[in-house]
């Protein structure tokens, strides 16, 4: 029951870090590499909202969803429209950008600015308190975890059939160019895309960061986690996404319930080499099949 | 063409909204910040290499009480060398030690860099990772530079390869600890506990570095030999974000003490579920967030009777045990607003100190001169009372009054209370709420 609970709890974290990831690439075809950085740039803002200008907590996480997003749409249109088409250089700028975020929120004495440095940053849980489901112990935060994730999930799949953005998302995952003849603004997409994939980040900051501490190297273990995810589920595919989470999740939770933790890395990895030698594309990727086609 | 104008207008549009959130931004946060520069500009001054890595805590511990010295000296009227005062002048470094990616020979190339172009006196402060201090070591004899390595590098191999040439490493010391005498003071500390409590089960947990790994088997080797019987073992991934299964080994094993070693702050996800599976063991090792004097409020409360190694004594509220502790404690706090975490604050303040006093003694600048008065300095501190062995290495005991002691803490309604050592104890151990 243990690994049940904890399995889906932990799959969950994977796929809340890797969705906004995967949007990004589905819609875009840009890997943001700045995606861990926006995940720590979220907990770092709402921490100083709540603590440098004390305001509401869930106000706090509104006004940084919204600058984040800000941010993620201007990332595009200033930054990454330049370099779109040219994988190598996305990578780079989109790195580059992460490493202006997490290493800049360490910086010291920039003016009146201390830096972020240290174990003193947290955010408070939604819910305090513990329930026992079937003996095993489970906080509310991680309860508050699992229900986002379900939220986000089921209000992913609404948006992308049922909302005209969200179809345009589609049509733009699924054939740009087919998708432009029909209209749909390819810029226009992509900047929705990041500002939604950031937010997606933003989300999972505030949802995962109540369960521990924020630090600016938690940026690189997010950005890590979210293209194993992507990568094993299929580059741009997030049904693909949210299997490759389940897998990892429980293949992790297993290995330090069944084995030994130390070895929860070693299995991971092993697992996206596995997955990748039977399906190189990912579980529900298309990109080396269309390459072979081609 | 239409798509195209409107396509313009809406980058336009973005590009402001981008502008407004940065000032914003930036705006957040430069709330509420403040900072501090220590030292003075003056020709003659006595120049001061500090070498911190800025992004850690251990190298903002060592910069904060480098420039609380140096000010306080410099209050003072400064080092009497030779009869002429001289204030200090601090150059510092940011040795970038500690950030992910940074290889050892960039923090030479700092070090070097800061020898040779800022013609320093002495240095001290970090690196704090052993490797670095290692291999600085044949630096500082190439440049004769007199340094005290006064934040981290607990590597006991760091005094074994002074020891073995101590003519060619002569100008090397260090202030700071090292692991053998923490696992010395974590194997008394758990007796401590079997003698007030009647335990004698004990699960050991490191994460997966090789110095936290050695640390935990040492004291599990030295708790065997003192009749605890080792329950459990299990060694974690850095960086994991679950630890409810070593929450239930632990709890299912019949421990009544958690040793947990682990470095990275992460390890706070551990602390909280400790705390929320209420598991039926003491909780005490070394653990990076609670080393932070607001760690109380960072985890809500959820850190109630863990126990943690505060590193070098003298950063814990109402600790006494010299004359010279509260005042090092009080000035911090009157300078920076927060209390002192703990590791290679007192190091770096002393360290300071005893560089004034090498200088003041040697008479001189001739750095032969000032690092054989370093090895004859003996003197009480903030940390207890100094002094160095053949090996260049500060003498850490249990006595201040005799020694230089560390510390542990116990977070007690709210609180750091000093537990360990005797000496320097402001309180008593306690059990976790739910195991009382």
């Amino acid at each position: 029951m243990d690994v049940l609970i904890y399995g889906v709890i932990n799959s969950v974290v994977y796929m809340l870090m890797a969705l906004g990831f995967t949007l990004v690439y589905g819609v875009s075809r840009l890997p943001n590499f700045a995606h861990g950085a926006l995940y720590v740039l979220t907990g770092f803002l709402t921490w100083t909202f709540v603590n440098n200008l004390n305001l509401n907590y869930f106000l706090s996480i509104i006004i940084t969803l919204v600058i984040v997003s800000l941010l993620g749409a201007g990332l595009y249109a200033f930054v990454l429209k330049r370099v779109r088409g040219m994988p190598v250089s996305e990578i780079i700028v989109s790195f580059a950008i992460a490493l202006i975020i997490l290493e800049g929120l360490r910086l010291q004495d920039i003016g009146p600015f201390k830096g972020f440095i240290g174990s003193s940053y947290a955010l408070p849980a939604f819910i305090e308190g513990t329930v026992s489901i079937a003996g095993v112990t489970v906080d509310y935060q991680r309860l508050i975890i699992i229900a986002v994730g379900a939220v986000l999930v089921v209000g992913m799949w609404v948006f992308t059939r049922h909302q005209k953005v969200g179809l345009a998302f589609r049509g733009m995952a699924q054939d740009e160019r087919a998708a432009m003849m029909l209209g749909i603004d390819s810029d226009r997409m992509a900047v929705v895309a990041l500002a939604v994939g950031s937010a997606l980040a933003g989300v999972a900051a505030i949802t995962v960061y109540p369960l521990g501490q924020i630090t600016a190297e938690s940026g690189y273990h997010v950005l890590n986690a979210a293209l194993a995810v992507c990568i094993v589920g299929g580059l741009g595919s997030w049904m693909g996404a949210i299997l490759a989470s389940f897998i990892f999740g429980f293949a992790t939770t297993a290995a330090a319930f069944f084995g030994a933790p130390r070895y929860q890395d070693v299995i991971l990895f092993a697992l996206i080499v596995l997955v990748l030698i039977v399906r190189p594309s990912g579980l529900f990727g298309r990109q080396k099949e269309l390459e072979e086609r081609v | 063409m239409k798509s195209r104008l409107s396509c313009d207008s809406y980058v336009k549009k973005a590009f402001l909204v981008l502008i407004v959130v940065s000032v914003a931004l930036v705006g957040v946060f430069l709330t509420g910040c403040g900072s501090s520069n220590g030292g003075s500009a003056d020709e003659d001054a006595l120049v001061i290499g500090i070498t911190v890595g800025r992004a850690s805590i251990y190298g903002q511990n060592s910069e904060e009480s480098a420039k609380l010295a140096a000010e306080e000296i410099n209050a003072a009227g400064g080092v009497d060398i030779g009869g002429k005062k001289v204030p200090i002048k601090l150059e510092i470094v940011d040795t970038r030690d500690e950030e992910p990616g940074v290889p050892t020979s960039d923090v030479l190339l700092t070090v070097e860099k800061l020898l040779l172009e800022k013609q320093v006196d002495a240095v001290t402060g970090g690196p704090s990772m052993s490797e670095c201090s290692m291999a600085l070591l044949d630096l500082y004899a190439k440049y004769k530079v007199p340094n005290v390595v006064a934040t981290g590098t607990w590597t006991p191999a760091w005094n074994k390869k002074v020891g073995e040439d101590p003519e060619k490493y002569m100008y090397s010391f260090r202030m700071s600890g090292h692991v053998g005498y923490w696992v010395k003071d974590a194997a008394a500390l758990l007796d401590q506990i079997k003698e007030q409590y009647g335990f004698d089960k004990l699960y050991v947990s490191s994460s997966d570095a090789a110095h936290t790994q050695a640390a935990a088997g040492a004291i599990k080797d030295l708790a065997a030999e003192n009749g605890w019987t080792v329950v459990g073992e299990e060694t974690h991934p850095m960086g994991s974000s679950d630890y409810s299964a070593l929450m239930r080994d632990v709890a299912s094993s019949g421990a009544q003490v958690l040793f947990w070693w682990d470095c990275k702050p992460e390890v706070a996800i551990g602390i909280k579920q400790w705390y929320d599976m209420k598991v039926p063991a003491i909780l005490m090792g070394f653990l990076n967030p609670l080393d932070e004097p607001t760690a109380w409020d960072d985890l809500d409360g959820k850190i109630v009777s863990t126990i943690q190694f505060n590193g070098e004594g003298g950063c814990l509220p109402g600790s006494e045990f010299t004359p010279l502790t509260s005042s090092f404690f009080d000035a911090f706090v009157a300078k920076f607003d927060k209390e002192p975490r703990g590791c290679g604050n007192v190091p770096t303040y002393t360290a300071m100190y005893v560089l004034k006093e090498a200088f003041e003694k040697a008479g001189t600048r001739d750095k032969e001169a000032v690092a054989k008065a370093i090895a004859e300095i003996e003197m009480v501190t903030a940390g207890g009372y100094l002094k160095f062995g053949d090996d260049h290495q500060a003498v850490y005991g249990t006595d201040p009054d005799a020694t230089l002691v560390g510390q542990w803490l116990q977070w007690q309604d709210g609180k750091r209370v000093c537990i360990y050592p005797e000496a320097a104890a402001t309180g008593e151990i306690q059990l976790p709420p739910w195991m009382q």
